[in-house]
């Protein structure tokens, strides 16, 4: 004789269970795909990887008048001591002057804005140390200058669209290439990149090798980033105590003792960062 | 003996089905799903659309119109307003050249392109509030306190977003509570912060936060992002670190602070 009903307990378990199953599968799905209610993501700022990170590259030529001035501890009396050294006219000389004009400005004539943010601990430190450093500095030192027209034509031979103009494009993309592989100074830097950019002559499969290159847009927003980057780099004055990295963390607010590339890492957004220092890496390494 | 058992696990399959069918909120159908089921004719019969369906229709223009069919107009309004914003990203990226190909842009570029089609193009003009950061940093702690207060009931994004600004002018945010790092805002931040904060508000309150929503394209159109990114991990690749942060921070607030009674 056969017994159909003993094995109905069994048929009753295993469909109650593959019901729970089925409903399992489903909430884990709806959590899946479902929008967050609320923004609960907890950023945590990894450091950038060690190869973003070319500041030890002891194959870099300092350039150390740059140098003397970007980490000085007096900036005026390091500023004196430069103009007695190069021709009044030399746009090295008016590149450091505007240098240390914009990063004094923030503590010495504060705006409006500027005075809000004051009490933030996070650019407290950093206000500081500026204040220290550009004590001493008169009024015509923080005023915009107004070079002369020697000192005009001395800076306009040094822009490589300057000199596509007035020679030809492969003129241009020469000192551009030349500004790229040795100068220290921000203007030129980012001037040579755009100039290269625009001419579609910077190396863009070269530059952003194993990625897809960005549009062009994004990379003109980084350029100003990489061009200071440069600079740093090629002045040693990319640490804690370079003229940059006080400028930069005092308008943004850094943790102690940050550097000018975590200071990059930090304020920028993660693209605009990473093209800023494939920018600096194939200038530096080339 | 056997039929029993293979009886049982046909059913077993059957109830698995059936569990996974079962239930769940409207907000658990993927984008890809809704797209087509909502692409009907204007009027089809027995459906009317809601702001999900809106922000993911293919045919966004069917879906608008159901919508506003039978929503309350002070709803249809904002979310025309949700909707012109998306779409008006097309002409923004045209006019500042960010128009050439670009493999961050062009799948949430081309989907506005297809779901914008048959809508009027949006206005450039986008009103706003009349806020305005002042020169100087005001001090009155009787205005300090109503901007609080008004801010206290803002919900919708135009009505925060100048109540956050007048209570940032009025220097009457507890920013050394908002932020862990007691950091201070600059005007200028303040009030890309809050707009950010104010469009994640509302696409969590329409549902319309995940992947191939409007609010997402609009976000991944204008700043570039991965595939399959939704609205705060668009706003994560476009914002800096320390933005994010700042958001985050802002909107944990506010929720919490909002919720709680005035004081």
């Amino acid at each position: 004789m056969t017994r159909p009903w003993p094995m109905l307990p069994i048929a009753a378990l295993v469909l109650i269970i593959a019901m729970l199953l089925g409903n399992h599968l489903r909430m884990q799905w709806t959590s899946s795909t479902a929008p967050p209610a609320t923004p609960t993501t907890v950023l945590v700022l990894a450091e950038p990887a060690e190869e973003h990170w070319p500041l030890s590259n002891s194959s870099i030529p300092i350039d150390s008048t740059t140098m003397t001035v970007r980490r000085a501890a007096d900036i005026r009396g390091a500023l004196e001591a430069t103009r007695r050294q190069l021709d009044a006219d030399s746009p090295m000389l008016s590149s450091l002057a505007e240098e240390a004009r914009v990063a004094c400005s923030i503590v010495r004539r504060p705006d409006a804005s500027a005075r809000r943010v004051e009490s933030d601990p996070n650019r407290r430190v950093w206000l500081d140390q500026l204040l220290r450093r550009c004590a001493g500095l008169i009024d015509t030192d923080l005023a915009p200058p107004s070079p002369s027209g020697s000192a005009l034509e001395m800076w306009n031979q040094q822009l490589p669209l300057v000199a596509a103009l007035r020679t030809s494009i492969d003129a241009g993309e020469e000192l551009a290439q030349q500004h790229l592989a040795r100068s220290a100074d921000p203007r030129l830097l980012a001037e040579s990149l755009r100039f290269l950019l625009d001419q579609e002559r910077l190396p863009l499969a070269q530059i952003f090798r194993g990625v897809a290159p960005p549009s062009r847009v994004d990379i003109e927003a980084a350029l100003i980033f990489a061009a200071d980057w440069i600079g740093c780099l090629r002045s040693d004055s990319c640490a804690a105590d370079g003229l940059w990295t006080l400028y930069t963390c005092a308008q943004f607010g850094c943790p102690d003792g940050s550097d000018l590339p975590r200071a990059y890492y930090r304020i920028l957004p993660a693209q605009q960062y990473e093209i800023a220092w494939r920018l600096v890496r194939w200038a530096t390494r080339r | 003996m056997r039929a029993w058992v293979v009886g049982t696990l046909l059913l077993a399959v059957v109830a698995v089905m059936l569990g996974l069918r079962s239930g769940g909120p409207q907000q658990a159908i993927s984008a890809s799903e809704i797209a087509p089921a909502v692409a009907r004719p204007i009027g089809s019969e027995g459906h009317q659309a809601t702001s999900f369906e809106v922000f993911h229709a293919r045919d966004l223009a069917a879906a608008l119109s159901r919508y506003a069919a039978q929503a309350p107009p002070r709803d249809v309004r904002r979310l025309r307003t949700e909707v012109d914003a998306a779409c008006r990203v097309l002409a923004l990226l045209e006019q500042d050249g960010r128009n050439p190909p670009d493999s961050r842009r062009d799948a949430a570029r081309r989907e506005l392109q297809k779901r914008c089609a048959d809508l009027p193009v949006p206005s450039l003009y986008v009103p706003v509030g009349d806020t305005r950061m002042p020169p100087e940093e005001l001090s009155d702690p009787v205005a300090a306190a109503a901007a609080l207060a008004q801010l206290h009931g803002a919900m919708q994004p135009e009505v925060l977003v100048d109540a956050w600004l007048e209570a940032f002018r009025l220097d009457a945010l507890p920013q050394h509570r908002i932020f862990p790092d007691q950091r201070r805002l600059l005007p200028a931040e303040a009030e890309a912060l809050i707009r950010v904060v104010a469009d994640w508000r509302e696409c969590t309150r329409l549902n319309a936060c995940g992947p191939g929503s409007l609010f997402a394209l609009r976000v991944c159109a204008l700043n570039g992002c991965e595939a399959g990114s939704d609205v705060q991990s668009a706003w994560h690749q476009a914002l800096s670190p320390r933005d994010y942060e700042s958001v985050l921070a802002i909107h944990a607030w506010l929720t919490n602070w909002q919720a709680g009674p005035m004081q």
